[in-house]
């Protein structure tokens, strides 16, 4: 805040903590000579591009009001004409925000501008903000992106990139949960929901574990994704020449990716089979039988068909070559295997030309069917370490030609000695379809069939086994069988973003080494690659191949390359040939940009179609993609990393609340079950609602639902509604509740909340947590962070130490609130003017402790959470929550300007002040629905346009 | 006509004739060429610099002695230098200007090596500029692998403060050297093997951001700059790691697992490295973040506290308890530099030689009382080569920190007339 600069600098100058209000004009005729750079006193370079608009505007509606009221302590050139000051504004925007926040003129000043002049100064320089820029003769968009990948858009581009179903490394950012469910593409969220929480920080699927890239930090009041912010130094550097590096050498990869395994020039049958050494895979014949010992008794409630009938289809489908089946034939060597990235291929198709894959997560062994009744002769598959009873296979109907689709699947669960209980066998689709069943596997009753028909025009990408309901450490698979068919549409069945014409024209293997670096150049820089480009990297092809590398090697140096070029690393828009100071962005940008603002990751094949098409800059075919993109799972970057980052939630998990005072966070005997999970997901979960349903963005304060498992019920003392809760959750879900250890706290219920003290992020455990300290509230922090979280109008910093009174030891006769110390602290003059704004926020949260319960009292005295906000009085949570709802619009301002924030990757400067309002009226209009807030934002001025200077 | 261009190879060109690129060169990052052994200074036996820093200034009672000169009485803080009282001296008294506007924290550290006068906020409202260890770092890193070595203990999970919090090394204003705070990625860092294949990725990526650089606009290429400047300075340190490799079979130490679970062992192991990297001559320039600023993170202090506790939050807390702890954490502090410099004192360098009197350490802090904020008044410890020793000097009024930086520039034979808002360089603290 420069305006308010000045008067920290008389603070330093005088070093004095009270004579901050000047009582005399010399004091600040002085600290004016301070202010060489900050004051407008330079000379002025007068434009004569276009003719300034909003004559008299500033001359005679605002520098009136202005000298009258600011000028005692604001040095500006009071005799700046129309046109002068235009050329200022960043100057009025803070005027602007601070009048508006009523921080100045100081409160405590008894010389005020009436109410009816205050409003008439801040519509004269919201007026005046949102005037065209006088030489660029239109409203600035802002500079263009450059902007390095940061480490989650980097993680996330390298996966789609490869096509690989889950994370490159491990991201500290990832939020703890265990789902595959975003609903997304279901348009609406169930009322009751199983979410698994694996421990925060421990292992999970990636290629590479032990690697990883430095994180950024987030930016002060901003996010992490800021371009200006992202520096990139030689150990950074290091860093990614070093993971490009481990990538395209890691044994796996070839294994996981078909695009990766194309680029090299090879097929599967390389990486399987005979003689290949550690982490390759097996290669075996299709079984001729499925199940052939019998023994699977059972089928799995809701089966599209029954085993019999299965053996059927792979009997009509064998000799088309259309019939895989896999059975793991003994004698077996299991360290071969599933480390992590092992592969299974199953050789089948008339020709024996087909290999139908298998590919586990971590954490699956062979193991013999002790235990078991045998389906087949050879091994069945199960979980490596005892208790982790889920786990992913990801499966290919033909991991040499991406055409081939699984038509149905079959499995068996077995039935394992001493345990009973239910598992879950859920298949997914190419098109993030899923098809879930689940099975009572009681012991005794026998190996039970699961049978999927897929859809016309879909396939089957992964299967996942979910025993966190069956009784035992174990859950364990027997036979695995497919019939598949080629697509009718000729389109390749994955999601990877791959050229598909350079598939159904020729298929990888057999292209030309510069052909195949020429479509996979284009999709890593996620433009198209220029002909220069594409012969240096294949001269880099050449040059390593003329010193004596395989041809398999000399691609992985180059695709290091690329991994490691700017245009890989960075987002650039550089348009060269245009000279206009202003210009479109081409398709190809705004795809990116699309893709990075609600994926954080490259855009898709789709996307990318319609960029080539050059459909992007039509409305309509914008408004369409995104659409699509809010109903692909991906969209959960928008959750997981917007939602989180704004609401600080990132934090949590470094609040410790006392162990010994606030037993209740900490669930077991052991401490380890806290209640950091269930308050992010929360948070969370609310954002994910609002967003999947549509929702008005009002609910984000003011919902009267909640996302609420028995952990948060008991801490907002709804404990009574449990029971009907569970009466009323499906019996599916019931089954699958974790009876150990964390008993029921996996089920979350949308609670319909009996009144307003709960429901919006305001009054939730998560803020209300990491805004406290150890041992007590912190209504600084809760103040600060809503008005920075709600309103985006974070106060300046304090430019010094406070001390509460009586903690100096100079007099605690009775005991004082928290509330009644900071009051005397507030009456210095000094830190009245933001504690003005800050004090009601926080201390209307004071009737919540530091784990966010609801309290009466505070350190045996009565708490006091009354207030005045917007003009209204406060005595409860529920009258606060009414009074920050007086003025939705407040909030509705704030959260348009963080989202657009993120969106640019970029600072919001005074000039967006005009797309701010002009979203804000249509979403006014629109009952603030969200997808209206993301398409205003991408059809927005500044999204679709750059500076060029 | 086109003529049918055949690639040449950077590297080629380079060992042709010694010709100057036709690229652009970020001379932060490029040592100067002539450097070490031309125009040395009063302390040309001292060819190695560390900073050490530690956060939210020190618990003042407990640590400023009470008396001046070479006779004083080590405060309770400082006990743990007992052992090596007559190798290190304690400056107090120095000054840095406050540039209101950010987070004093912030500042703190950012701003610790550089006391960017208010004037220079070119990093927006951030007064960062050129710290005084990459200074020195172009003039003694010319010829070693690692022109620097940026190391920190921050090994907090959760993404609370900026960049500015944890960062001390600066190549420029808003261009923070990145830290490395795994010591097994120094470890490999130092002494792996470089992979062949890389330089032929290095070359190539150059090639790609000249020809990109040129399609963007001036203010856009920054962004640009910085990562040929990088992969420059990659360049430069394979070539002399190839080197370093020639000279010695094995690495001088097995590889680090991780990050030790106790405090102490962490830092002294990152300490240890550091030395490491000193004797080895892989680098002359190192700073060392023992803890950010502010970051309300409990943390644990092995074997000296039996919970965790935030280092910020005590020094805002005014029980008599707090204070005790917050001593205590200072003292734990002092401690690792107590190692460091008995480390240094039983290691010989190349030629057999001390490597303490080679080396000039300094450790301090942004603030001195963390409880106010105070910018002024502020300690450093200083040991090694080239420093007088077991003196407490200490400065009365306004005296800017930076008169100490220019101090060690001029020692060192950097023969800047001025460092940011210094006055006089103090050079009676040199030997």
């Amino acid at each position: 805040m420069i305006l308010s600069m000045k008067r920290e600098l008389i603070c330093i100058a005088t070093r004095d903590f009270r004579s901050v209000i000047p009582d005399n004009h010399q004091v600040v005729r002085l600290a004016a000579l301070f202010l060489v750079g900050f004051a407008l006193l330079g000379p002025f370079e007068p434009s004569d591009a276009v003719e300034p608009s909003g004559a008299g505007l500033f001359s005679e509606r605002i520098r009136p009001l202005m000298t009258e009221y600011c000028l005692d302590c604001h040095e500006f050139d009071s005799s700046y004409d129309d046109a002068q000051a235009l050329t200022k504004r960043e100057l009025w925007k803070k005027a602007y925000d601070m009048l508006d926040a009523e921080m100045m003129p100081p409160p405590k000043q008894t010389y005020q501008p009436s109410l009816a002049e205050r409003a008439s100064l801040l519509s004269a320089l919201e007026e005046y903000l949102t005037l065209p820029d006088p030489i660029l003769g239109r409203v600035n968009p802002g500079k263009p992106i450059v902007s390095r990948l940061n480490r989650l858009q980097y993680n996330n581009t390298v996966r789609d990139l490869f096509g690989l179903d889950h994370d490159v490394f491990m991201l500290p950012d990832r939020l703890p949960t265990r789902r595959h469910n975003y609903y997304a593409e279901e348009g609406g969220l169930p009322d009751s929901m199983i979410i698994n929480i694996r421990e925060f920080g421990s292992k999970y699927t990636v290629l590479l574990p032990m690697s990883g890239l430095p994180g950024e930090n987030r930016v002060a009041h901003g996010f992490n994704n800021r371009g200006d912010a992202m520096n990139v130094s030689p150990l950074q550097l290091e860093k990614y020449v070093s993971i490009a590096g481990e990538l395209v050498n890691h044994p796996s990869l070839p294994l996981e990716s078909p695009r990766f395994r194309g680029l090299l020039g090879q097929d599967i049958d390389a990486y399987c089979g005979p003689g290949k050494s550690g982490r390759g895979g097996v290669l075996v014949d299709s079984a001729s039988m499925f199940a052939a010992k019998d023994n699977v008794p059972a089928s799995a409630p809701g089966n599209d068909f029954s085993l019999s009938a299965f053996r059927r289809k792979l009997h009509f489908a064998r000799p088309q070559g259309r019939a895989a089946l896999f059975d793991l034939p003994e004698p077996f060597q299991k360290a071969e295997l599933f480390d992590s990235g092992g592969l299974i291929a199953v050789k089948y198709g008339l020709e024996q030309q087909k290999r139908f894959t298998i590919n586990p997560s971590l954490g699956i062994t062979v193991a013999p069917y002790a235990g078991a009744k045998s389906t087949a002769n050879g091994l069945c598959l199960m979980n490596a370490h005892a208790t982790e009873k889920y786990f992913d296979l990801v499966i290919r109907a033909d991991a040499n030609d991406p055409r081939e689709e699984i038509r149905s699947l079959g499995l068996c669960v077995l039935d394992l000695k001493g345990d009973s209980g239910h598992v879950t066998v859920t298949v997914t689709l190419n098109d993030h379809q899923r098809i879930s069943r689940t099975a009572n596997i009681r012991e005794g009753s026998g190996n039970t069939f699961f049978g999927f028909k897929i859809p016309p025009g879909s396939s089957a990408v992964n299967v996942t086994v979910d025993g966190a309901a069956y009784g035992g450490k174990f859950v364990a698979l027997g036979d695995i069988a497919a019939v598949t068919g080629p697509s009718k549409t000729g389109a390749p069945s994955l999601r990877d973003p791959w050229n598909v014409k350079a598939y159904t024209q020729l298929g990888w293997k057999d292209q030309s080494p510069r052909l195949r670096l020429r479509h996979f150049l284009s999709d890593a820089f996620r433009r198209q690659a220029t002909t220069e480009e594409v012969n240096r990297f294949h001269q880099i092809y050449l040059d390593a191949e003329a010193r004596g590398e395989s041809g398999a090697d000399a691609m992985r140096i180059t695709i290091q390359s690329v991994l490691s070029s700017p245009q890989f690393l960075f987002r650039i828009e550089t348009d060269p040939a245009d000279e206009m100071p202003v210009r479109a962005l081409n398709d190809f940008e705004v795809a990116n940009r699309l893709s990075y603002f609600l994926w954080a990751s490259m855009p898709d094949r789709a996307l990318f179609d319609t960029a080539n098409r050059g459909r992007l800059n039509q409305p309509a075919e914008l408004e369409a993609q995104v659409k699509r993109m809010m109903r692909d799972p991906k969209i959960r970057e928008l959750c997981e990393t917007f939602a989180v980052q704004w609401l600080r939630l990132d934090q949590i998990y470094a609040t410790q609340p006392d162990r010994d005072v606030f037993k209740a966070f900490y669930r077991d005997r052991l401490e380890e079950d806290t209640l950091h999970d269930d308050m992010i997901l929360e948070a969370v979960l609310l954002f994910e609602t609002i967003l999947v349903e549509d929702r008005s963005i009002l609910d984000l304060i003011d919902a009267d639902y909640s996302w609420l498992n028995a952990n948060l019920l008991d801490i907002y003392e709804l404990k009574g509604l449990n029971k009907g809760l569970l009466a009323e959750t499906p019996v599916q879900l019931r089954k699958s509740v974790k009876v150990t250890n964390r008993s029921n706290y996996n089920l979350w219920h949308r609670v319909a909340l009996p009144d307003k003290t709960r429901g919006g992020v305001v009054t939730m455990g998560g803020p209300l947590t990491l805004t406290s300290t150890p041992l007590r509230t912190s209504p600084i922090k809760r103040g600060n962070w809503l008005l920075e979280t709600i309103y985006n109008r974070p106060p300046p910093e304090p430019k010094m130490a406070f001390v509460l009174k009586d903690e100096e030891g100079e007099q605690a006769s009775e005991p004082k609130t928290l509330r009644e110390r900071f009051e005397m602290h507030r009456r210095d003059d000094a830190c009245y003017t933001c504690h003005s704004r800050i004090d009601p926020l926080g201390f209307a949260l004071e009737a919540f402790d530091p784990i966010g319960r609801l309290r009466e009292k505070d350190n045996g005295v009565p708490v006091d959470a009354s207030g005045t906000w917007n003009g209204k009085d406060y005595r409860t949570p529920v009258e606060f929550k009414a009074a920050l709802m007086e003025r939705p619009e407040d909030f509705v301002r704030g959260f348009i300007e963080h989202l657009l924030s993120y969106a640019l990757g970029r600072k919001l400067e005074y000039y967006d002040m005009a797309t701010v309002n002009d979203i804000q009226q249509k979403l006014e209009a629109r009952g603030y629905r969200f997808s209206e807030l993301i398409f205003e934002i991408v059809k927005s001025d500044p999204f679709r346009n750059t500076g060029t200077h | 006509m086109i003529l049918k261009n055949k690639r040449i190879h950077r590297r080629t060109m380079l060992k042709g004739a010694g010709v100057s690129l036709a690229l652009p060169f970020l001379d932060i990052m490029s040592p100067l060429q002539s450097a070490a052994a031309s125009e040395a200074g009063p302390l040309a036996g001292s060819k190695r610099v560390a900073f050490i820093y530690t956060p939210n200034g020190y618990w003042q009672p407990d640590f400023v002695p009470q008396e001046t000169g070479t006779n004083w009485a080590l405060p309770k803080s400082l006990k743990p230098l007992e052992p090596v009282r007559s190798d290190f001296s304690i400056v107090t008294g120095l000054d840095r200007k406050f540039v209101p506007g950010t987070s004093t924290h912030a500042q703190c550290s950012s701003c610790w090596l550089s006391s960017a006068p208010p004037g220079e906020t070119l990093d927006g409202g951030f007064p960062t500029d050129i710290t005084v260890d990459q200074i020195l770092a172009r003039k003694l890193g010319a010829e070693t692998m690692l022109p620097s070595l940026e190391l920190s203990c921050v090994d907090f999970n959760d993404n609370k403060e900026t960049r500015y919090y944890e960062s001390i090394s600066w190549y420029g204003p808003g261009f923070a050297a990145n830290t490395e705070n795994d010591p097994q990625s120094v470890f490999r860092r130092l002494f792996g093997k470089p992979d062949p294949r890389t330089a032929s990725v290095l070359d190539a990526v150059l090639g790609e951001a000249s020809a990109l650089r040129g399609q963007l606009g001036y203010g856009d290429r920054q962004k640009l700059d910085e990562y040929m400047a990088s992969v420059r300075a990659t360049e430069k340190r394979i070539e002399l790691s190839k080197k370093a490799m020639a000279r010695r079979s094995e690495p001088p130490i097995p590889e680090p697992k991780g990050i030790p679970e106790k405090r102490g062992d962490y830092i002294k192991l990152m300490a240890d490295l550091m030395l490491l990297a000193f004797q080895l001559d892989l680098t002359r320039v190192a700073t060392l973040v023992v803890d950010p600023e502010r970051w309300a993170t409990p943390r644990m202090y092995h074997d000296v506290f039996d919970k965790p506790l935030e280092h910020h939050r005590l020094t805002h807390s005014k029980d008599p308890v707090s204070k005790q702890q917050l001593a205590k954490i200072d003292a734990f502090h002092v401690e690792q530099f107590a190692y460091l410099i008995e480390r240094l004192k039983q290691t010989r360098n190349a030629v057999g030689g001390s490597l303490f009197e080679e080396t000039t350490l300094v450790m301090g802090s942004g603030i001195s009382d963390g409880n106010r904020h105070d910018f002024n008044n502020l300690q450093v410890l200083m040991s090694g080569g080239g420093i007088k020793r077991g003196e407490h000097f200490k400065y009365e009024g306004q005296r800017p920190l930076a008169d100490l930086w220019l101090t060690l520039l001029h020692a060192h034979g950097v023969k800047h007339e001025r460092f940011a808002d210094s006055a006089a360089p103090v050079s009676e603290i040199l030997s």
